[in-house]
């Protein structure tokens, strides 16, 4: 199976290398000497940002080959298995923001090797903005927090663990307990907004980088945006590109979204119809259960008889008689709480 | 009749492990009741004590004429209990005593098993010489006590069963007495083959050993 697997996997990963290749050539091919062609200039960058992106997957599988994870799903895509089996939206988070930032250094390198004015690559810093640094944070914490809560559910409650094989699918990104997952959905839109935004300050700055010299390198890399400093703002128009960022409004909304899903999970996964159903089977059933017991005990008193003078079948009698009525109060409290169950949820 | 359903720990379901035990003392009622027979009120729960099963044997035993027949019906659990590791198990019937469903086991001089048996068939022998006593033991580990229930072969049949298998509830019958209540109108002697057969012919991993008094073989319920 796992060769059949491998085998299965490697056309297509020969596939994306090729697809980098050519990639890398048309960016070679597109570094002409009319670089102010807006037309060449937009080509360019949309080039630079997916070559830079085939790199780092490249990079990656690379690096899960070493360690013996041989195809691209028992390798990268291993990455974004959780703990129960599924794949898991905070890993992906996390895993979407570390490939979107090499990325992004590795343009930056490019940028300063391929700058029209010459090979710049002594001038690179790795340098990252604020937000995008937190934002990496949130999600690889979110990841932690996430895995923290399911091993100690797992730990309090085994039976939860399947011992089935769970085979995990895309469709785990978006689904939790009881079906599809707003708080899944609405986070992984605002990921991927959130990296789209992110990759488009990154386009304006390779422009830039590709295109200075040697003194505006240097200024490019120490200019940083400052959302809450008024000359900052005032000074907006510039043509000079910040370092990538993004908002602290919308950290913070990423923040608050990483929390709902965190939270979420730390609260009961049932849906309260599901259980009422559940218990109200149950208790049915045991009412019927019962009510057959007193059914079945009444016709045995009233099939036998105490023989005449004997004190144990006179106790034995009691007994059962007793046993009846034990048996329908039973059902009345059962039948109660089915009652007040459906009282407490309509 | 003796019917005790409970065992040293409850049951995850909260009834008794052998919920059935009920409705296989009304169907025996029912069944005998057709067949002209009259029962007295059967041993449940916490009825089932030694004590009361003895007295009860006891009593009836006094009452019967000369050429009565009794039958002797318990259905629950058996068990086997080792005076020690190397000695051979005695096998008994788990009957009531407080604490059953605690998990404590007691000494044995709380169980009904094959020395109570005995002294019971030799009374039944002497009060009742042309009597035919059966002995019906629907439960766990059965055969084993067939051997401490057997004595007197002449004047005692004995019909064992184990059915710790069945998983029925209160509205079903043992896998033994589904079978046993077919085959009710037969000869004893030919009341193993029958059940067996049908045991085999349902691929039912049971089966029941039936030793017909000598004097009553040909004869029926």
């Amino acid at each position: 199976m796992g060769m059949t697997s491998s085998r299965s996997q490697n056309p297509g990963m020969g596939i994306f290398i090729a697809a980098v290749a050519l990639l890398a050539i048309w960016f070679y091919s597109l570094l002409d000497p009319d670089p102010q062609g807006s037309s060449s200039r937009l080509i360019l960058g949309i080039v630079l940002i997916l070559l830079s992106t085939g790199i780092t997957i490249l990079l990656l599988f690379g690096i899960t080959a070493i360690f013996g994870y041989t195809n691209f799903k028992k390798g990268l895509l291993n990455f974004l298995i959780g703990d129960n089996g599924t794949y898991s939206l905070s890993r992906l988070q996390a895993v979407l923001w570390a490939v979107v930032i090499i990325a992004y250094q590795l343009q930056v390198v490019l940028c300063l090797c391929f700058n029209s004015h010459g090979n710049y690559f002594h001038l690179y810093e790795p340098v990252f903005s604020e937000s995008v640094i937190w934002l990496l944070g949130l999600s690889l914490a979110s990841s932690i927090a996430v895995k923290g809560i399911t091993v100690s559910n797992a730990t309090q409650n085994p039976r939860t663990i399947s011992k089935n094989t769970v085979v995990p699918r895309l469709g785990d990104i978006l689904v939790g307990d009881n079906g599809l997952d707003f708080s899944k959905c609405q986070m992984l839109i605002w990921t991927l907004l959130a990296i789209i935004v992110f990759e488009s300050k990154c386009f304006f700055f390779n422009q830039e980088l590709l295109t200075q010299s040697n003194e505006g390198v240097e200024k490019l890399f120490n200019h940083f945006y400052d959302e809450y400093n008024k000359n900052t703002k005032d000074s907006l128009d510039s043509s000079s590109p910040y370092v990538p960022y993004l908002t602290w409004s919308f950290v913070v909304l990423m923040g608050m979204s990483q929390g709902v899903y965190v939270g979420k999970k730390l609260v009961p996964s049932f849906k309260l119809g599901d259980i009422k159903a559940s218990k109200q089977s149950e208790l049915e059933f045991e009412t019927k259960q019962l009510d057959l017991k007193s059914k079945i005990l009444s016709e045995i008193l009233s099939n036998t008889a105490p023989s005449p003078g004997s004190a144990i079948d006179k106790a034995s009698k009691a007994a059962i008689e007793e046993e009846i009525s034990r048996t329908k109060e039973r059902i009345d409290i059962i039948k109660g709480d089915i009652n007040q169950i459906n009282n407490f949820l309509n | 009749m003796v019917g005790l359903g409970d065992f040293y720990r409850q049951s995850p379901t909260g009834f008794a492990t052998l919920p059935f035990i009920y409705n296989n003392i009304r169907s025996l009622v029912l069944d005998l009741k057709d067949k002209g027979w009259s029962s007295s009120t059967p041993l449940l729960d916490s009825m089932a004590s030694v004590k009361n099963i003895i007295d009860k044997m006891v009593e009836t035993i006094n009452k019967c004429a000369q050429d009565e027949w009794l039958l002797f019906y318990f259905t629950g659990h058996a068990s086997k209990y080792y005076i020690s590791p190397e000695s051979k198990p005695i096998t008994y019937c788990v009957t009531y005593y407080q604490n059953l469903t605690k998990g404590q086991y007691p000494g044995l001089e709380q169980f009904f098993y094959g020395q109570h048996y005995s002294r019971i068939v030799e009374m039944f022998a002497k009060k009742v010489p042309k009597g035919h006593l059966i002995t019906v033991l629907d439960c766990c580990y059965a055969f084993g006590l067939i051997d401490d229930f057997a004595a007197s072969a002449e004047f005692h049949t004995v019909i064992a069963a184990t059915a710790h298998n069945a998983p029925a509830l209160f509205d079903d019958n043992s896998v033994f007495y589904k079978e046993f209540t077919k085959v009710l109108g037969q000869p004893f002697n030919t009341l193993q083959k029958l059940i067996n057969t049908s045991f085999a012919n349902q691929e039912i991993p049971e089966s029941c050993v039936i030793k017909p008094a000598k004097k009553f073989e040909s004869f029926t319920l």
